[in-house]
């Protein structure tokens, strides 16, 4: 069995083979990587939330800019005014197991960029907390930056159906035809603002995390170390073969080697033997 | 040893190779069709290609376990081609080219056909070498 393992053009397939499950291996091991960032960026949020530290939010997302991976859960800070005309809900958000409204209200900056700020929670539309701030107060905020929602994919013409004043998603590609430009391709989720709002508003908790991996990855990480182990199988299987004679290039119809079950060799030659 | 079992179980062989090969398919494409979707839709956000939700705005969820499950299913289709090759012997190259397109879209219904009509044969005439006394096929 070594003897013909050892053949050259086993050994030269065994380095195939190898290579190939390394190959493998790896890629699995950055498939769990993966899924453990999955897991961590909620917990991060948590940490960043609870955390005092904030940045400049132009320092970490410009206007029209594309919205970069570590600039999620930035805790960020940002002063402008409010444009209270401009506000809108966004319904079906829930929080503490009830079903409200999110709202969202656009935050002009010195330079004219337009910030999406959700500052908190309402039961309903015609919550008291719900009502569009003052527009002439500057205003700091500070919250943690998320990147803006995937719009809602919708045949041309179609509505969403909500009320005026309401939009389903908190999408840069949406707002942009409602509110002015330039703005930023995220939105900031309320965590305080000085000067306090007139009135207080249940503040929107940060994404919540199991602080779990991420199936999806675990999955594909398992996956590719399979393959890795059935690429190993199937060099052992085919020098296995060569060392009883079943390849079909050294197969002289000697039949003295046993089979095993439900191995037939070569059936279809019974068909043709007289 | 030669049984009777043979034919059968290379006849179950297949029907288990047919049905992965079917199953693996059918997820390439949704899967096919999850990724063009994102694609679409990176058009209105800002996010990366593959951050876009997909076939989620369909089908809440399925963005996630289209990919998951079609990861299973092709690790099984690869067990279930190398245990049918083991049984029948099919050309090597071959083998590995079927082993492949589970992974190329509409190619898996393709190989399944090539398959089949290689194997559907080698089935036959295990079941009919049966009745005949093994002396027979040492003489040839």
């Amino acid at each position: 069995m070594l003897r013909t393992a050892l053949k050259p053009r086993w050994l030269a397939l065994l380095v195939v083979m190898l290579l190939a499950a390394t190959l493998m291996a790896k890629l699995g091991e950055w498939q769990l990587d993966r899924a453990r960032e999955h897991g961590e960026s909620a917990q991060q949020a948590e940490l960043a939330q609870k955390s005092s530290k904030t940045v400049p939010l132009e320092s970490v997302l410009k206007p029209s800019q594309t919205f970069q991976r570590d600039a999620v859960n930035a805790k960020v800070t940002v002063s402008g005014h409010w444009s209270g005309e401009n506000q809108l809900l966004s319904p079906d958000r829930e929080q503490d197991g009830k079903t409200g409204l999110w709202v969202v209200t656009p935050l002009i900056t010195g330079d004219g960029t337009t910030v999406p700020v959700v500052r908190g929670w309402v039961a309903g539309p015609d919550d008291a907390a719900a009502a569009a701030p003052d527009s002439d107060t500057e205003v700091t905020v500070v919250g943690l930056l998320q990147p803006s929602e995937p719009p809602s994919v919708r045949k041309p013409g179609e509505t969403s159906g909500l009320p005026e004043g309401q939009i389903d998603r908190v999408a840069a590609a949406q707002l942009a035809a409602l509110w002015p430009q330039p703005m930023i391709t995220g939105f900031v989720v309320l965590d305080s603002q000085t000067p306090a709002a007139a009135t207080p508003i249940t503040p929107v908790p940060p994404p919540t995390s199991d602080g779990e991996l991420d199936w999806g990855n675990v999955s594909y990480a398992i996956q590719w170390w399979a393959f890795a182990v059935i690429a190993l199988l199937f060099w052992f299987r085919l020098v296995r073969d060569d060392h009883r004679g079943l390849l079909p290039s050294n197969d002289d119809e000697d039949d003295d080697e046993p089979l095993d079950e439900g191995t037939p060799s070569w059936p279809a030659r019974t068909v043709d033997s007289p | 040893m030669a049984g009777p079992n043979r034919g059968q179980s290379l006849k179950n062989a297949l029907l288990r190779y047919r049905v992965l090969a079917y199953a693996t398919g059918v997820f390439l494409l949704l899967l096919t069709l999850h990724i063009v979707m994102q694609g679409f839709q990176m058009r209105n956000t800002d996010l990366s290609w593959f951050s876009n939700e997909g076939m989620s705005a369909v089908i809440p969820g399925s963005g996630h376990l289209i990919p998951m499950i079609h990861g299973w299913l092709y690790l099984i289709y690869v067990i279930v081609a190398v245990d049918l090759w083991m049984r029948t012997r099919l050309p090597l190259g071959s083998t590995i080219l079927v082993v492949l397109a589970g992974t190329v879209p509409v190619m898996s219904f393709v190989a399944e056909r090539w398959v089949t009509g290689r194997v559907q044969p080698m089935v036959g005439a295990v079941v009919e070498r049966k009745p005949r006394p093994d002396a027979v096929q040492k003489q040839s």
